[in-house]
């Protein structure tokens, strides 16, 4: 609550000095109906805010403030310099109260005053007594002001946009590291720079990865102050609705949760307001007497879903029709040719409400607009399903984050577009031998192994001339964040890159076909494609809108039971084999001056990161060398092989291997049998344990500073088995393990479980404690491994 | 408010736009267009290491699609949190625009009224004001 309150504070105060320029701007321009608009929502954000933070002294105040305002803006009253300092006069109340509620000061109370001053500007007020009540607004609030006590804050806000830009200015230093490296590439390179360059690397990672947490937090922050809005509606209603949260764990962009904690209290206001009836009208129309409204957020592809469902009456579409052409917005006749989708679409206009009343929690048709506004300011859509009678889902899509996504560039025509990777489920050559696009009722379908996907073409899609001389075209199994998967047909898949991702403007949104823009380093922008707007175009929409989440799972499960594919290849050693297309990240074709022999091992050295290869025995002396990318979701390794011959479906039964830990079995392809390699193999020898573990255990090794062994010996090697080192005494009671020489008493207590002697001679003296001979590695590191898990 | 403005030309028409609107004006030497967007949109292109969204301001008044030629002129605006690049086909001069230059006798034609706040006139010349802001949101009420 405290957080909460805080927020708001800062966030009220801003918003206030940019509502007294808006005020003033309009007062000069009075006719300028977007002044009065903006204005209006600000104070309408603000009534928001109080009436869940339950501040009625400033819910009153906002309360009247709008009500004059909102008088203005459907034009019963003209702006004058009484009304406008009116407005004003209450704004500073309601800036002295909100810097009172930080201080604790106490605000002196003539708000009364100030609303009845502010009520008599409305037309059906007593006329007689503006001149009374400005008179009462010339309050010279400055005596009545307790000395404001100086409060410090616990944390800096800092502006999205600053934050941006070092979002950004990391961005670009990405994609300058990467020009860098290939630059280096086509040079000869020399040891100390690629060192250096590693280096460079590393720590652009460590702060990209930071700057990218520092803009992630769960939606939880957003969703944890929902339910106690929804109580205060409900008590404000006299109705009785069941709020039920999923998805809290979902983390999205910092900006994000801001973008959407209007909107999201908002629509809840209005599905309580108007959607859920009252308890006499549910039973009359055979409904549990409790309303029911569900919110639940999760993350689907590269997207980030919210949907918020009433079971009330739904959005009354006669009642909208009204709305919309009183509003100006369209008349009768366009009216009656508009989809019911665009119908429904009128509801995010300014101005327009189905409500009958007008009540503190909404109605004024104001906070759809809001809505609308602040989700496409962050690239996100927003979608009404309405049931009449039966309830209302809306369905907000948000990108998944304003930054980096690792994505696939394709070629369509003559042109290049991105695809998100993380929505590429395969890719195919169109001329392979399991792809087949067959025609079915006039519609393509393609038949890949035996499943159908719904086909789309690329060109077609967009509308653009297709290349003639491109012989090999490709298919692309696409994942949509909605949607079932489906085939996507390309001109090239060109390359594999990392994508800084921004949201493009409502106008090219808008089509639903793309769902941002990117720079990437050639200095040509390129389109995002969206996979489920592809899928919609495509008409692979339909089939799955409808399911909950918990269906959408168990079908998941079911497919992936279907699919245990694997991939067939031509080993290094001219031997066919196989290998589980699950273990298999990616074919990546290696330049062989990238492959060098280090640390007793073939290892590929790519973008400053080494991994480690496998069955490589001899280097060529140019070109590529074809590899799988195996990965285990944390690390990778790369399997070499001369050719890859095909993807196939693997059969229930796969015979035992006479070898488990090379082979994790026989499978039949055709009628040859083909040896299944065990990936656990790749991964068990020496993961790297640097990158398996987020926190590594620390030892403190207790040592006088003139200690070479010490440091020249015992600290590399227990930083490469994985553990953090220190000299520094500071660190010692924070330390898994204490290390010491057994010969050194001054350092090395008797009373401490965690301490590990070691010692000159290989074999231990009579009446000494325990210790460990000092070259013993193995029994050095066991023994630490035995401090750590408990055992003495 | 500042009373500059920045007079150019579209369609061989001369107009003039709010100085304080106006980020800067760029010559756009390559732009990839945009597959099935609105008509509006003559394509993307990009300006110091962000993505713009070209305008053919010509189609939004005179529903004319242009050509948009090498090197084209766009004058650089914010507009709701989004940057766009207006082609002009030419741009004149910075001017002042005093209260007692506003043509109150004249209306600008049926394409041009949407889009313009008032006709000035500026040496003997009438100039259309255009707004950049209702070109792009009047475009996307209508298309809401």
């Amino acid at each position: 609550m405290d957080d909460l309150l805080e927020e708001f504070i800062a966030e009220t105060r801003e918003t206030l000095e940019l509502l007294s320029v808006q005020l003033i701007q309009w007062e000069r321009t009075p006719s300028d109906r977007s002044l009065v608009d903006s204005a209006f929502r600000f104070v309408h954000t603000v009534k928001g805010s109080c009436g869940f933070l339950d501040l009625p002294r400033l819910l009153k105040l906002s309360h009247a403030a709008e009500d004059l305002l909102s008088g203005a803006r459907d034009g019963h009253i003209a702006a004058t310099p009484q009304l406008v300092s009116a407005v004003l006069a209450v704004i500073d109340k309601i800036a002295d109260i909100t810097n009172a509620l930080e201080s604790g000061a106490s605000v002196y109370d003539n708000d009364e005053q100030l609303i009845a001053a502010i009520l008599a500007f409305l037309p059906n007020g007593n006329a007689s007594t503006i001149g009374e009540a400005v008179l009462a607004l010339v309050d010279p609030k400055t005596e009545f002001k307790d000395a404001t006590f100086e409060t410090k804050s616990r944390s800096v806000r800092v502006s999205l946009q600053l934050l941006d830009t070092l979002m950004s200015g990391v961005s670009d230093m990405v994609l300058a590291r990467n020009e860098v490296s290939r630059q280096m590439r086509k040079h000869e390179t020399n040891m100390e720079l690629d060192h250096a360059f590693v280096k460079l690397s590393s720590s652009v990672a460590e702060i990209r990865d930071a700057i990218g947490l520092m803009r992630m937090q769960p939606i939880e922050r957003l969703f944890s102050s929902l339910p106690r809005l929804m109580r205060d509606i409900c008590h404000e209603l006299g109705k009785e609705i069941n709020l039920t949260i999923s998805g809290s764990e979902v983390d999205v962009d910092r900006e994000m949760v801001e973008a959407l904690r209007d909107p999201l209290a908002h629509i809840l206001r209005n599905a309580a307001d108007h959607g859920i009836e009252s308890a006499q009208d549910r039973i009359a129309s055979g409904k549990p007497a409790v309303g029911k409204i569900a919110i639940g957020a999760r993350q689907s592809g590269n997207q980030i879903l919210i949907e918020v469902s009433d079971d009330g009456r739904g959005i009354n579409l006669e009642k909208l029709r009204e709305k919309a052409i009183s509003s100006g917005y369209c008349d009768d006749a366009a009216w009656s040719h508009m989809a019911i989708n665009d119908r429904l679409a009128t509801i995010f206009l300014p101005g327009v409400s189905t409500a009958e009343s007008i009540s503190a929690i909404s109605g004024r048709g104001v906070g759809m607009d809001i809505v609308r506004t602040n989700l496409q300011s962050v690239g996100g859509t927003i979608d009404i399903e309405n049931v009449s009678g039966k309830g209302v889902t809306l369905t907000m899509r948000l990108p998944l984050t304003l930054s980096i996504i690792a994505g696939l560039s394709v070629r369509a025509g003559d042109q290049i577009f991105g695809v998100a990777r993380s929505s590429v489920v395969e890719i195919l050559s169109i001329s392979n031998a399991n792809v087949q696009i067959e025609s079915v009722a006039g519609k393509k379908i393609a038949n890949i192994r035996g499943r159908r996907f719904p086909y789309g073409n690329i060109e077609d899609i967009l509308n653009i001339p297709q290349i003639s001389c491109d012989t090999s075209r490709i298919l692309i199994i696409i994942n949509p964040a909605v949607g079932a998967q489906f085939a996507l047909e390309v001109a090239a898949v060109l390359d594999n890159e990392e994508l800084v991702i921004k949201p493009g403007a409502p106008l090219v949104m808008g089509t639903g076909l793309y769902s941002g823009t990117s720079l990437p380093d050639n200095g040509r922008p390129m389109l995002l494609l969206d996979a489920s707007g592809l899928a919609a175009e495509i008409g692979a929409d339909a089939q799955s809108q409808n399911t909950s989440y918990n269906a959408d799972l168990s079908n998941k499960n079911e497919t992936e039971d279907d699919q245990a594919s694997a991939i067939m290849f031509i080993g290094m050693d001219g031997e066919k084999r196989a290998i589980r297309l699950t273990a298999i990240d990616r074919l990546e074709d290696i330049p062989v001056s990238n492959i060098k022999f280090v640390g007793g091992k073939l290892r590929a050295n790519i973008d400053g990161e080494l991994t480690d290869i496998f069955d490589l025995d001899i280097v060529p002396d140019t070109g590529f060398v074809h590899m799988l990318r195996l990965s285990d979701g944390e690390t990778s390794k790369y399997l070499a092989v001369k050719q890859v011959l095909d993807v196939f479906c693997m059969s229930k039964d796969i015979s035992a291997s006479a070898n488990p830990n090379l082979h994790e079995g026989i499978v039949q392809v055709g009628n040859e049998p083909i040896e299944l390699l065990n990936v656990f193999q790749f991964f068990e020898l020496q993961t790297s344990p640097s990158i398996a573990s987020e926190r590594r255990p620390l030892c403190y090794i207790a040592c006088n500073p003139q200690d070479h062994w010490e440091r020249n010996i015992l600290e590399p090697l227990l930083a490469a088995s994985g553990y953090e080192v220190s000299f520094d005494e500071a660190d010692r009671l924070a330390a898994n393990v204490v290390i010491g020489r057994d010969d050194d008493q001054s350092q090395i207590t008797n009373d401490d479980d965690r301490i590990l002697r070691l010692r000159h001679e290989s074999f231990i003296s009579k009446n000494k404690l325990p210790s460990i001979y000092r070259y013993d590695r193995i029994g050095l590191i066991s023994a630490i491994e035995d401090k750590l898990s408990g055992v003495r | 408010m500042s009373n500059l403005y920045l007079l150019a030309e579209i369609d061989g028409t001369d107009i003039a736009i709010e100085s304080g609107v106006v980020e800067s004006v760029v010559r756009v030497s390559d732009y990839i267009p945009v597959p099935r967007v609105d008509p509006l949109v003559a394509g993307i292109f990009a300006l110091r290491s962000r993505v713009l969204t070209l305008i053919d301001t010509q189609f939004a008044i005179t529903g004319k699609q242009q050509k948009v030629p090498p090197n084209a002129l766009a004058i650089i605006a914010e507009i709701g949190g989004f940057h766009f690049g207006l082609l002009v086909s030419s741009v004149k001069d910075v001017v002042t625009i005093n209260a007692d230059q506003y043509e109150q006798a004249v209306k600008p034609g049926a394409n041009w009224v949407n889009y313009t706040e008032s006709l000035v006139k500026i040496d003997g010349k009438i100039v259309v004001v255009l707004c950049p802001s209702k070109i792009i949101e009047g475009t996307l009420a209508m298309a809401a």
